[in-house]
């Protein structure tokens, strides 16, 4: 059983809930930008909610006879359906019942595009190309990834709680209120990397250690030009850049599932020791 | 956000961050935070060490970690040794000769001779920074990065050397190509933290 693509415009690709455990050689968690939604397609299906599911950012076009879902909602696609994330949102899940026969790779299914690692072949998604599925009586438990997070669909307006990073002390108290207050725009190029914003000019005193340090999804870097890249699934694990606030990883769905252009605004993380 | 009296700087709520202990090895160190119940990943780079979690789960007794690991003995640390045929095919031979004051083929030399250690893993999976580069090849990265680095070049950067095992940007200087590579598969990276990297250059 398989599941063909007819057509795709934008990046498209296999992708699940991450691969923890391999940071220490270099590779980052990865997984969905917007779990939340990956999830919610594989339960549309009946699928485990780590099941693999494509992550598209423009339009799919797909055929099979197979149950499919976007996001949250069944789609029939025996004759084919055309596929784009809906208004205001930059990508989008589709999960087939069953799910994706893809290898497991290091711990997990989703593509690596820049290392031509895991996922279909490890690359992005073509017309024509055919992906074979699982049974769709495998047993619960058949696809060992990570779960995690919560199903409730994110808010994509919400305000993104953070907490002061390991380099605040860098940035006088009229940067942190200008980046606490500003009403920050998500601009190309955002990528599974990392998030980029515009706003005002945030301006770090230079780090007395300039080594690379190690990094985490949700870290807010802001490089020479001032400008805050929030770091994604894909972040390099180690980096240099001065770190002003990190955002709570159950907000990280919010932040990237909005499309280019949304607002974007930050708000003290209620608990201001965070994990206790 | 930091609490002086463990030394842990917290990165958000899924990871915390410490001083690397000087007197552990990178590998001895790795393993053990790995071990350590409630701690799913580990980031070790040159003087930080970071400790990855669920948000939901943090491991128990963390305040305790920095401290317990500083104690580890490191004798353990054996490694694999890796010998990687190189070709000395590098655009930036002439160039690391002239700033360096050496010619093309002690540039090839200086850098085949040296039997290198993995100091840290990081910048993309499977990029070792290798420690043991001569003295004299220490060069600044280039002014200008490349938009693409391909994969398997051998370079030169700081006080390091490495093997890109994807092609990425970079603007560290390029010695050669390694053959045979498979520095990243499947399975993992294939050089590890406290192995060692022997050079051998294919004319």
């Amino acid at each position: 059983m398989t599941l063909t693509v007819t057509s795709v415009f934008g990046p498209a690709w296999i992708q699940d809930l991450g691969r923890p455990g391999h940071m220490h050689e270099g590779m980052p968690w990865g997984g969905a930008l917007v779990p939340e939604l990956a999830m919610a397609a594989n339960i549309a299906v009946g699928n485990p909610v780590s099941a693999p599911v494509i992550e598209f950012f423009g339009s799919l076009g797909v055929r099979s006879t197979r149950p499919l879902a976007q996001d949250g909602h069944v789609v029939d696609a025996q004759r084919g359906a055309n596929l784009r994330p809906p208004p205001g949102r930059r990508v989008s899940y589709l999960a087939v019942a069953g799910g994706f026969d893809v290898p497991l790779c290091m711990g997990g299914f989703g593509t690596f595009p820049a290392g031509g690692l895991g996922g279909f072949e490890g690359r992005t998604l073509g017309a024509e190309d055919v992906i074979p599925l699982r049974a769709t009586d495998a047993a619960p438990g058949a696809f060992p990834g990570a779960a995690r997070g919560r199903l409730a669909a994110p808010d994509f307006d919400a305000a993104l709680p953070v907490y002061p990073g390991p380099d605040r002390a860098l940035f006088d108290d009229a940067d942190w209120a200008r980046f606490l207050g500003a009403r920050w725009q998500l601009i190309e190029p955002s990528d599974r990397s990392g998030t980029r914003l515009r706003g005002p000019v945030l301006q770090p005193r230079a780090r007395a250690d300039s080594a690379s340090a190690p990094m985490v999804p949700g870290a807010v870097q802001v490089p020479p030009d001032g400008q805050p890249i929030v770091l994604g699934p894909d972040h390099p694990v180690t980096g240099g850049y001065p770190v002003i606030a990190v955002v709570a990883r159950a907000a990280l769905g919010s932040l990237q599932g909005r499309v280019m252009g949304a607002a974007v605004q930050f708000a003290p993380a209620e608990d201001s020791q965070p994990a206790r | 956000m930091s609490d002086k009296s463990t030394g842990l700087v917290w990165l958000g709520d899924s990871a915390v961050t410490f001083s690397r202990p000087a007197t552990v090895a990178p590998a001895v160190l790795s393993v053990w935070l790995r071990e350590q119940p409630g701690v799913l990943d580990v980031v070790i780079s040159e003087h930080r060490v970071a400790l990855y979690f669920d948000p939901r789960r943090p491991p128990a007794q963390l305040e305790g970690i920095p401290e317990r690991s500083a104690q580890l003995q490191s004798a353990v640390a054996a490694g694999q040794t890796h010998r990687i045929a190189v070709r000395y095919d590098g655009p930036d031979l002439a160039a690391v000769a002239t700033a360096t004051g050496l010619d093309v083929s002690q540039v090839i030399a200086l850098h085949a001779r040296a039997e290198y250690q993995v100091g840290m893993l990081g910048f993309m999976p499977g990029f070792a920074y290798l420690q043991g580069l001569d003295s004299r090849l220490v060069l600044p990265r280039r002014e200008q990065p490349r938009a693409r680095v391909p994969a398997d070049s051998v370079a030169i950067g700081g006080a390091y050397s490495a093997i890109y095992p994807c092609a990425s940007p970079g603007g560290w200087n390029l010695l050669g190509t390694a053959l045979e590579p498979l520095l990243l598969t499947g399975a993992g990276a294939r050089l590890q933290l406290g192995d060692r990297v022997i050079f051998e250059p294919i004319p």
